[in-house]
């Protein structure tokens, strides 16, 4: 999946996205080995692993945490930092994003969200999948509404409001009733 | 457990973990021949006596020494063949069947090659040997890939398969003929024996299984393959998710490590026995394990903790002769070194 150009930014990233005994550095580059091998695999280029990594926190503004330390030393929000970085460092045609903002200060919240809108318009499919209203208002082309496994409802974001989605998610009515 | 396990004993990174390491492994030694000490004054045995007669034996000649050096080989090899697999949480506990196939089909290509020589033919031999260990290790492998059977139970189940195909064939096609009496089969060609350090029985192998122990620390800390198994030892879904295929990962890692192992019962027919015999192993695929989960399998306190568990081994041998304790009191020794370092974990929590 990962290899056909999907990225993918996952509720939990400490345990489902990164190797936690690894430093940022080290899971930066095992995410794509095929990239950063050298010699037929019999080495790996850890050094560009680091500058990509580098140039991705730049792109999206971000403070660097320490690269250099295994990443479950680093808080919440620099793990789910390093990871969106990670994620976003490369193409991708597709992203599945589990609350990206999480955890996230506000100039970090506007780069992700900036850098996420950048990938659409650049023709990059997004899947968002989140709670926070205004994130989904603010940043969505279309809204699904899940309720109980099921789509409850949707809607261009212009043709709705937080209300009604709002009643929606929580199964007050459905989307016709 | 095994995750709490790998996690206590992992491999020390700073130098003063290191440190650490080394103290750690004195404290387990003197610990162990203190209490086995107890243990054979209770006997109504002279612990320091016996301890005094092995010091003799290792010290006191060339030749004993030199035999710590040969009993080090198997259980290096074997050792390795441990710790490649655990380093994906897997435990293998095939060592002792792999080294039986690998010097099985080694005995197979030396008893079938004869004529070649000598440069070709050892390199065969090893080849065949790696190949015995790592098809034996496949059918674990397989099974725990397709997730039917857990690679634990199936390893160990194939260790009490392995020595009945040695009978088998001991017994039957290749027995020879000169030596009714003893189920061996016919000694191998010269060109099949591996080259021995003249007055001693350190043989070739010594060079594979230091060999091993370079190429597993490097392939783990350099290469692609090596940072790929520390993301699935580190976690396994991030890692599968990050298109790693594990399946392949753990057929692969098992085969080699039953290879390795494979080759220490190369080495043990070609260099030590010169023929295939039901006695070819000392239960050195289960000293490698003991070795393996000891050190982490760190492959510095592979080669360190071996060199211990050769000496542990002619204190065996010495108590049987000197003292008259049969050999089986040395898995009391055994037994004691894996309870210490189970229970540091314990000790530790205590302190704090």
């Amino acid at each position: 999946m990962r290899r056909e150009g999907a990225a993918f930014i996952p509720e939990n990233p400490l345990s489902m996205a990164a190797v936690p005994n690894m430093t940022s550095q080290e899971n930066m580059a095992v995410n794509n080995t095929r990239k950063y091998s050298r010699r037929h695999g019999f080495f790996i280029d850890l050094d560009t692993a680091l500058t990509d990594l580098e140039r991705s926190f730049e792109n999206l503004g971000m403070t660097a945490p320490p690269f250099l330390s295994p990443i479950k030393t680093l808080s919440g929000g620099n793990i789910q930092r390093v990871i969106i970085a990670r994620e976003l460092a490369q193409s991708a045609e597709l992203i599945v994003a589990f609350y990206p903002t999480k955890g996230l200060d506000v100039l970090s919240t506007t780069a992700v969200r900036q850098v996420l809108m950048r990938f659409r318009d650049s023709g990059c499919g997004i899947i968002l999948i989140s709670d926070d209203l205004e994130e989904l208002f603010s940043m969505s082309d279309r809204l699904i509404v899940l309720y109980q496994g099921k789509i409850a409802g949707h809607f261009k974001p212009e043709e709705t409001n937080m209300v009604d989605i709002g009643h929606l998610m929580t199964g007050v009515r459905g989307q016709n009733g | 457990m095994d995750n709490k396990l790998g996690s206590l004993l992992k491999v020390p990174t700073s130098k003063k973990n290191m440190a650490e390491t080394l103290l750690r492994y004195l404290v387990i030694i003197l610990f162990t021949f203190t209490v086995f000490g107890l243990v054979l004054f209770i006997a109504g045995k002279n612990p320091i006596r016996a301890y005094a007669d092995t010091f003799t034996s290792i010290f006191g000649s060339f030749y004993g020494f030199s035999e710590l050096w040969v009993q080090m080989i198997p259980i290096m090899l074997t050792a390795v063949a441990v710790a490649l697999p655990s380093k994906i949480n897997l435990i293998n506990v095939g060592g002792e069947g792999q080294l039986f196939m690998g010097g099985w089909l080694a005995t197979w290509a030396a008893l079938t090659f004869q004529g070649l020589p000598k440069v070709i033919f050892i390199p065969v031999l090893m080849l065949f040997g790696f190949l015995g260990g790592a098809l034996w290790a496949a059918i674990p492998g397989l099974l725990k890939a397709k997730k039917l059977v857990n690679e634990t139970i199936s390893t160990l189940l194939l260790n009490f398969i392995a020595p009945l195909i040695i009978s088998l064939s001991v017994f039957g096609p290749w027995r020879s003929a000169e030596s009714a009496a003893y189920p061996q089969t016919p000694a191998f060609v010269d060109a099949a024996r591996l080259p021995v350090i003249p007055g001693t029985r350190i043989h070739l192998g010594f060079i594979f299984a230091i060999v091993a122990l370079i190429l597993f620390w490097f392939f783990m800390k350099y290469t692609k393959w090596g940072l790929e198994i520390r993301a699935i030892g580190g976690n396994p879904e991030a890692a599968e998710r990050m298109g790693i295929r594990l399946q392949w990962y753990i057929l692969i890692v098992l085969c080699i490590g039953g290879g390795i192992a494979g080759l220490a019962g190369m080495a043990e027919v070609t260099a030590i026995h010169g023929r295939l015999r039901i006695g070819l192993s000392q239960g050195y695929g289960y000293k490698g394990f003991l070795l393996s989960w000891i050190t982490g399998g760190s492959p510095i306190g592979i080669l360190l903790m071996a060199f211990v568990f050769a000496v542990i081994t002619s204190v065996g041998d010495t108590l049987q002769i000197t003292q008259g304790v049969p050999y089986a009191v040395i898995n009391i020794l055994f037994s004691l070194i894996l309870f210490v370092v189970l229970a540091k974990p314990v000790l530790k929590g205590k302190k704090k």
